[in-house]
C-alpha cells in the first residue's frame, strides 16, 4: 500500500525548501497566473522550476494550484502557462474550472490534475463524474465527517486529498461571494478579503439580538486534525493537505516537522499511544496559527469552534532563531535573528527529522565576536555558544507554555 | 424569452402565468435549500397538472450538496422527477450529473453552482454534458454576459435578474451556534426577517439558517429592468425572479412589469418608474452589471 502523502503549502521557495526539509513529500504553490491566495502567489516560472528541481533532489513533488474560476478576459495565455508547467516537471494542477481541466489534459497530459476543493465535491458520485473527466484526484469539501470521507473514499476509485490543517472558509469553499458584494474584491480569482471574520450586527426585524460586547461573527478556528490521522491512514485517503500559502517558514516548518513524525509513527506502531498524540497537539499549538478546533471531523461545528471575540492570529514571537552552521570543536552556533531572545532563556530546537531537544542560550555574540546580552535586531547574524549541537535549517524558538484552547 | 419565478403557493400558478411567467421553482422536503416554498412529493402530481394547464414549466430544486449515505435517497428521488415528466432540475452538486447520466435524465438538468460559472468556455463543459442549461454566476459584468451569449448558446444561458442574490452558503448553523454563545436560548431557525449590518456599513443583509446550515442574502435588490432590451438582444433565453423574502403580490407585480418589458409595451426605465412608485423603500441596485471585480486584495 502506498504510504499517505503530507501536502504542505508554500509562498515561496525559501518555505518550499522548509517544507520539503521538515518532511513534505509535496508541496504545493501558487503560480503568478490564474491562482488564488494573489499575494501568496510568488512563484514566477523560474521559481517553480527551481522548486522542482529541489523538491525532486528530496524525492518530493511540486503541484501548482491553478485555481482561479476565470472571468472572459482571464483565459488568455492559459494553455502556453499549462505546457509551461509540465516542461517544468511540475506533478500536478489543482483547478477548480472545467475550461482549465480539460486544457491541462489536452496540452499538458503530463500533469496530474486535482480538482480543487472549490468544486465541494462530498460524495462519491460527484467524484465519479471527475474521474470520467479524466481528473486524477479530487480535494474533498471541508464539510465532511471522517465518516463521511471514509465511506466516500471506500466507493471511489479516485485517490481523495483532505485538509488535515489550516485555516477553514466558513462557507463551502468557492462558493461565498461576501468579499465580492463587501469589497469588490473577488474571492475565486485571489482577492478574498476574509469578509466573514468582520463584526456584524444581528436584527430580527428591527429589533438588535446581539451581544453589544461580542458581535456576530462568521470567523472558524483553524483545523487540526492530528487525532483523525490513524482513521485517515486507514480509510486509505491518498493525500493530507495543511493549509497556508500565506503563512511562515516557522509556521510551516513546525506543522510539517509534527505531521511528519505522527505519520512515521503511525505507520511504524500501527497506531499512536493517547500520550504521543497530545505530544502532538502541544507541538502543533507552537505554529503561530488561530485557535484549533476539528473542522467537521466529528460532526457539525458549535460555538467552541467559532470566534467571536479575537480576529484572527497573534504572533507570538516564539521563533527565534534560523540556525545557518554549528562548529562542533568551538561549540557556537550561526544564527539569524528572527525574534529578542537573551542569555538565559530556555529554548528548543526544532529540526527537520529529529525529536525537539531543549536548551538553556549561554553567551551570545555579535559580528565582531563581542557579547551582547539581548538578540532584538531581526536578520542579524549572532554566535551562540552551546553543549547542544545543532543542524543547519534547524529552527529556535522559546519554551513557552502554551494553552490556547479556551480562546473564543 | 422565458420568465422563471418563484411561487409562494399552488394558485400562484394561475395568477403568476397570467402576468407573464413562463415557469416556475418548486422546492421539495430534504432536497431543496433556499426554496421560497416546498412541496411534499405527493403535490407533484397537481403542480404538474396546473402547469400542463398554463402551458408553463416545473422545474424542481435539487441543490443541496449530498454526502455519502445520503446517495440512495438522491438516485430514488431523480427517478421519481423522471416520472413525474418534469421540465428541468435544478442543482449544484455534480452526483446529480453522473447519476442523471445513468438515469437518461441529463436533458432535465440546470446546473446552478452560483459563483462558478463566469466564463464561457466552463459554460460550454457544462452544456455539452448534455444538460438542458446553466445559470451563471451573478457577480459578473453585462459585457461579460455578452460576450458568454455570444461565444456560447444563448438559448441555453439563465441569468438570475430580480431579487436577492445569494452571497454565501455555510454547511454551519451560524445562528444557533450564536446563540448558544451569547447564551440567548431562542431559535432562529427558518425565521425570514433576520438580517446582520457590518459594524461600519450600513447594507441590512438577509440571513437565514435552515435543515442546510446558514445563507446570507445580497444588501441589495437586483433588478434588471433597464437591461432586458440588451439581453433580448443577447438572445439569453431564461430570465429568472427570485422571490424569497417577498410575497405573492410583489412577485405578481414584478413578473408583469418584465413580462411589459419583453414585449416592448413599455421600456426598462418606465418599467422602473413604475417598479419605485410601487415599492419605493425596495434597495434595487444594478448589482455587478456595471461593476468589476478587483483580483487581488
Amino acid at each position: 500500500m502506498k504510504k499517505i502523502e503530507l501536502l504542505a503549502p508554500a509562498g515561496d521557495l525559501e518555505r518550499l525548501k522548509t517544507a520539503v526539509r521538515y518532511g513534505a513529500d509535496a508541496v504545493y504553490v501558487g503560480g503568478k497566473q490564474f491562482s488564488l491566495r494573489s499575494r501568496a502567489s510568488n512563484f514566477d516560472l523560474e521559481d517553480i522550476q527551481k522548486g522542482v528541481e529541489f523538491a525532486k533532489k528530496h524525492g518530493a513533488n511540486v503541484h501548482v494550484t491553478v485555481n482561479m474560476l476565470p472571468h472572459e478576459d482571464d483565459l488568455d495565455g492559459l494553455k502556453e502557462y499549462l505546457i509551461a508547467l509540465e516542461q517544468a516537471g511540475v506533478t500536478a494542477i489543482i483547478a477548480a474550472s472545467p475550461a482549465i481541466i480539460k486544457c491541462a489534459k489536452t496540452y499538458a497530459p503530463k500533469l496530474e490534475v486535482h480538482v480543487s476543493t472549490q468544486h465541494s465535491i462530498t460524495n462519491s458520485a460527484a467524484a465519479n463524474f471527475w474521474e470520467q473527466q479524466g481528473a486524477d484526484r479530487i480535494v474533498l469539501a471541508r464539510e465532511l465527517t471522517m465518516e463521511q470521507i471514509k465511506q466516500t473514499q471506500m466507493h471511489t476509485k479516485l485517490p481523495i486529498e483532505v485538509f488535515i490543517h489550516g485555516g477553514m472558509c466558513i462557507s463551502y469553499s468557492g462558493r461565498c461571494m461576501l468579499s465580492n458584494h463587501m469589497t469588490m474584491r473577488d474571492a475565486n480569482r485571489g482577492g478574498c478579503a476574509q469578509s466573514c471574520r468582520w463584526k456584524y450586527r444581528l436584527y430580527k426585524d428591527n429589533t438588535p439580538i446581539h451581544d453589544e460586547q461580542d458581535l456576530f461573527s462568521m470567523s472558524s478556528k483553524d483545523l487540526m486534525a492530528a487525532r483523525m490521522i490513524p482513521d485517515l491512514i486507514d480509510a486509505n485517503v491518498a493525500s493530507l493537505k495543511i493549509e497556508g500559502r500565506m503563512k511562515s517558514t516557522y509556521y510551516i516548518a513546525t506543522l510539517v516537522h509534527t505531521y511528519r513524525m505522527l505519520i512515521d509513527e503511525c505507520y511504524e506502531n500501527g497506531r499512536i499511544l493517547d500520550k504521543r498524540m497530545e505530544w502532538y497537539c502541544m507541538e502543533l499549538a507552537k505554529a503561530e496559527n488561530r485557535p484549533t478546533g476539528p473542522g467537521f471531523y466529528l460532526g457539525a461545528p458549535k460555538a467552541k469552534d467559532h470566534l467571536y471575540g479575537v480576529n484572527g492570529a497573534g504572533v507570538t514571537g516564539e521563533f527565534i532563531a534560523y540556525v545557518l552552521d554549528y562548529d562542533e570543536k568551538t561549540k557556537l552556533a550561526t544564527w539569524e535573528v528572527r525574534n529578542r531572545f537573551q542569555k538565559g532563556d530556555e529554548a528548543e530546537i526544532l529540526a527537520p527529522h529529529k525529536e525537539v531537544r531543549s536548551f538553556i542560550i549561554n553567551d551570545i555574540f555579535d559580528e565582531n565576536r563581542l557579547l551582547i546580552d539581548v538578540a532584538n535586531q531581526p536578520m542579524r547574524i549572532v554566535k551562540v555558544h552551546t553543549d547542544v549541537p545543532m543542524e543547519q535549517h534547524a529552527m529556535i524558538r522559546k519554551k513557552m507554555e502554551k494553552d490556547r484552547f479556551d480562546i473564543y | 424569452m422565458q420568465l422563471i419565478t418563484t411561487p409562494f403557493k399552488l394558485e400562484d400558478i394561475e395568477t403568476m402565468a397570467q402576468a407573464g411567467a413562463n415557469a416556475f421553482l418548486f422546492g421539495t422536503p430534504f432536497f431543496s435549500m433556499r426554496a421560497v416554498a416546498e412541496y411534499r412529493m405527493e403535490q407533484l402530481q397537481e403542480i404538474r397538472e396546473r402547469t400542463k394547464q398554463t402551458n408553463t414549466e416545473m422545474l424542481i430544486l435539487v441543490n443541496r450538496f449530498f454526502t455519502e449515505e445520503e446517495l440512495p435517497k438522491l438516485r430514488q428521488h431523480l427517478t421519481h422527477l423522471k416520472e413525474q415528466d418534469v421540465d428541468g432540475i435544478i442543482f449544484s452538486d455534480d452526483a446529480l450529473l453522473a447519476y442523471a447520466k445513468e438515469l437518461g435524465m441529463e436533458h432535465l438538468l440546470i446546473y446552478q453552482p452560483d459563483t462558478l460559472l463566469t466564463n464561457h468556455m466552463d459554460i460550454d463543459f457544462y452544456l455539452h454534458q448534455g444538460i438542458k442549461r446553466a445559470v451563471l454566476s451573478k457577480e459578473i459584468t453585462i459585457e461579460e454576459i455578452q460576450s458568454i451569449a455570444n461565444k456560447s448558446d444563448p438559448s441555453r444561458l439563465e441569468l438570475i435578474i430580480h431579487g436577492r442574490l445569494l452571497m454565501m452558503h455555510s454547511k454551519r448553523k451560524l445562528l444557533s451556534n450564536y446563540m448558544e454563545f451569547t447564551k440567548q436560548n431562542r431559535s432562529l431557525t427558518n425565521e425570514k426577517d433576520l438580517y446582520i449590518v457590518e459594524d461600519t456599513r450600513n447594507d441590512r443583509m438577509p440571513i437565514l439558517e435552515d435543515e442546510h446550515g446558514t445563507h446570507i442574502f445580497s444588501g441589495f435588490v437586483q433588478c434588471a429592468f433597464k437591461e432586458i432590451e440588451r439581453l433580448k438582444h443577447l438572445k439569453i433565453n431564461a430570465l429568472r425572479i427570485d422571490g424569497i423574502f417577498q410575497n405573492s403580490a410583489y412577485l405578481t407585480n414584478i413578473i408583469r412589469l418584465y413580462h411589459q418589458c419583453i414585449q416592448g409595451a413599455i421600456t426598462g426605465e418606465q418599467a422602473e418608474i413604475m417598479f419605485q412608485e410601487l415599492y419605493p423603500h425596495e434597495p434595487i441596485s444594478s448589482g455587478f452589471y456595471y461593476q468589476r471585480t478587483s483580483k487581488t486584495k
